[in-house]
């Protein structure tokens, strides 16, 4: 994920970031289920700020967990 | 904010909190219902209970653009959920969505309803796109990419129509292994 230096989303031509992608949601979390920062992966500040709301809709609907081991 | 003759602000705030109500933004808009019916209905019910939100959605809705019927999935953590002064738990639920145009003032007497059914275990609207918001299948593309860069496997099914071609290749790039490990 690193060596890739455009965004993935932008990349992709991403308009809006789907809560209900989890397999896609689940690459930008780390094993504890939290949150990579955007420096990290590549994401751009737009998409990085759309996909932590994406993020916490995915935690409400119990799709993703809040905490994990 | 600027203070009135009678230097309070009380009077604008009251008349900003009744605005409040849905009257900013009347124009019809894109939203998507997520919800998750309770595991306990039996299977054949089902259809009645996501019917049943689907009338709620159709009755404040011009036009419903895609649908998912609930499948059933393991949540990722329990979720409780009240039901007459008891917590019951929940590991695993019925999820589907709706995607639909619809007016703000709708999405508040949907709501309503949702809240009140009692096989909606959980729900969420969220304002989104008519076009199709998932990507998963276009995220194939960096995939391929990130293939790319492992230089033997993704050269090798290109050359290999011939299998002596191919065998000359091997050889060559053998030696030449050979020569950078001397």
């Amino acid at each position: 994920m690193k060596t890739n230096t455009q965004c993935h989303f932008s990349a992709n031509n991403v308009k809006l970031i789907d809560y209900k992608d989890v397999d896609i949601l689940k690459k930008f979390l780390n094993p504890h289920a939290r949150m990579i920062a955007g420096k990290r992966t590549g994401v751009c500040a737009k998409h990085q700020r759309q996909l932590a709301q994406a993020v916490k809709r995915a935690r409400f609907m119990g799709l993703l967990p809040f905490v994990a081991k | 904010m600027s203070l009135n003759k009678n230097g309070s602000f009380g009077v604008n705030r009251s008349i900003n909190i009744e605005n409040m109500d849905h009257n900013e933004h009347t124009e019809p808009r894109i939203y998507e219902l997520g919800y998750h019916l309770v595991p306990t209905i039996a299977e054949e019910n089902i259809q009645a209970a996501s019917k049943a939100v689907r009338g709620m959605v159709e009755r404040i809705s011009k036009e419903i653009i895609a649908e998912e019927n609930p499948v059933f999935i393991d949540l990722a953590y329990t979720i409780v959920k009240t039901v007459d002064h008891k917590n019951k738990r929940f590991d695993n639920a019925y999820f589907g969505w709706i995607k639909f145009e619809g007016e703000p003032a709708g999405i508040a007497q949907l709501e309503e309803g949702l809240k009140k059914d009692e096989n909606v275990l959980r729900y969420l609207v969220v304002k989104t796109l008519r076009e199709d918001t998932f990507i998963a299948k276009t995220f194939t593309a960096v995939k391929a990419k990130v293939r790319e860069k492992e230089p033997m496997a993704a050269i090798k099914p290109v050359a290999a129509e011939g299998e002596e071609v191919a065998a000359v290749e091997g050889d060559a790039l053998d030696k030449a292994a050979e020569e950078l490990v001397a």
